[in-house]
């Protein structure tokens, strides 16, 4: 692991602050309408700024959290000194419930895991729930980035907008207030979609990949992850199974490693515990994102529901 | 005799019908243009072959008339950033599989592509996945893409 606390780790941090933090913002925003009286699609809708929202797409600030993921590539061009290649993402965007955020991303770039300080960011929502932010970087200008807010607010899409630096999309969803192992207990379904990098110490060839499989979690720190399936290049290849522990903070944050062989992984819950979103972090190996849905979903009543009900009112999109 | 074996055979065939009706509420709704029909966010990501990756995010309005309207977007490629609109068609089969044309803009009005995709609507309708199936230029000589997407309704 790599720790950076340079300047450059912080215009890159900001960067994706603001990615990340728009489309949270604008959630949480929007979340905080479901609770507003009707007699706000009559009024008239304040005017669009930073830190503020647009009034087609009402919404009231309520703090809260999201967790992204992304996958894209860093390029050669980039002003930030950072390695070029393909980059995955995990971010954990909280908003403060005054127009402002805070992010903290950490980047598995080309092989390398990368872990940034929480930078603030500030952002815009239009009539028509797109977001765009921007973060100043002291000396540097600022870095924008755009989305879209869709199911009501339980999801934000959004990419990097800054020229030159790196071409990704991100998809970020609602996490919940607190976590245990527990809030991951059931078989998962996964889907990934990556890179397998020249150097990866798994035995799989060098190229561009997907994978499917299932990914169980007994809710008390083990997991097993088989039936994996590879296609890379062009080439199928039947993934061994693993087990070994993972791990859940009190926010949320997943850790996963294996005992089996050198497979680890970060990640976020995200919709209760019915999703989770990782990327593996074996040295040198595969850089991608992997989304884990439950089989069959929890209530959203459960202990891990967010407190605060996703709902946009964008009806006048 | 003959009045017994009507009977069974109208029991039967109205007990068929009367299934067959009842089968696409047990299975969930079939897909339609009206069904289709709202406001969509929606992000793609891929590869224009020899010039890099692309990524785009946006909003688009699909009706019921299977019409694609008030599409915008942001797209990059390889890090340029670049803000665009668009329109076109699109259709839905039963099956929830589809097709859409659409014609990319700049802001200024120039068409810069003329885009086809194949789609597949799930989560009963209010998602949309899609993969470019064609990409043309006004000079009529298609780019080599590899690019798909998610686009989900905004209001479900």
């Amino acid at each position: 692991m790599r720790e950076t606390s340079g300047r450059n780790s912080l215009r890159r941090v900001a960067l994706l602050t603001a990615v990340i933090i728009t489309p949270l913002a604008v959630v949480i925003a929007q979340l905080g309408s479901q609770a507003a009286p009707k007699s706000r699609s009559t009024a008239a809708p304040p005017p669009t700024q930073l830190g503020a929202y647009g009034g087609g797409c009402p919404a009231a600030y309520k703090p809260g959290t999201y967790g992204f993921i992304g996958l894209g590539q860093e390029l050669t061009n980039n002003p930030f000194g950072e390695p070029a290649g393909p980059i995955a993402s995990i971010l954990v965007v909280r908003s403060n419930g005054d127009g402002t955020l805070s992010v903290q991303r950490t980047d598995f770039a080309n092989g390398a895991l990368i872990v940034t300080p929480t930078v603030p960011g500030t952002y815009s929502v239009g009539d028509d729930c797109t977001v765009a932010d921007t973060i100043p970087i002291p000396g540097t200008g600022a870095l924008t980035g755009y989305g879209v807010i869709v199911q009501d607010g339980a999801e934000v899409d959004y990419m990097a907008t800054t020229e030159g630096v790196v071409v990704q999309n991100y998809v970020g969803r609602r996490m919940p207030n607190y976590c245990t192992n527990e809030v991951l207990q059931g078989t998962y379904g996964i889907t990934g979609t990556g890179t397998s990098l020249s150097t990866n110490s798994l035995g799989l060839p060098a190229g561009p990949m997907t994978t499917i499989g299932t990914l169980y979690f007994d809710g008390k720190g083990s997991f097993r992850k088989e039936n994996e399936q590879a296609f890379i290049n062009g080439s199928s290849f039947p993934i061994a199974s693993s087990t070994g522990s993972y791990s859940v903070s009190a926010d949320c944050r997943v850790t996963i490693t294996a005992t089996t062989d050198k497979l680890t992984a970060i990640g976020v819950v995200v919709d209760a515990g019915n999703s989770i979103a990782f990327i593996p972090t074996t040295p040198g190996a595969l850089v991608a994102n992997v989304v884990g849905k439950k089989v069959a979903e929890i209530s959203t009543a459960q202990p891990y529901a967010s407190t605060i009900a996703p709902a946009l009112d964008c009806a006048r999109v | 005799m003959m009045t017994r074996t009507a009977t069974v055979i109208s029991f039967f065939v109205t007990t068929f019908l009367n299934t067959t009706a009842l089968l696409p509420a047990a299975h969930g709704q079939s897909c339609s243009l009206a069904r289709a029909a709202g406001t969509y966010g929606f992000s793609t990501s891929g590869t224009v072959v020899g010039v890099g990756l692309r990524t785009s995010v946006g909003i688009v309005t699909l009706d019921a008339a299977g019409n694609a309207t008030n599409g915008k977007a942001t797209s990059s490629l390889n890090g340029t950033v670049t803000k665009e609109t668009f329109s076109g068609m699109f259709m839905v089969n039963p099956d929830c599989t589809g097709t859409g044309s659409f014609e990319i803009f700049n802001l200024s009005g120039d068409l810069l592509l003329t885009v086809t995709e194949d789609l597949v609507w799930d989560d009963n309708m209010r998602e949309l996945r899609l993969i470019f199936t064609s990409a043309v230029p006004p000079d009529g000589k298609p780019l080599p893409i590899v690019i798909n997407g998610d686009a989900r309704k905004m209001v479900p």
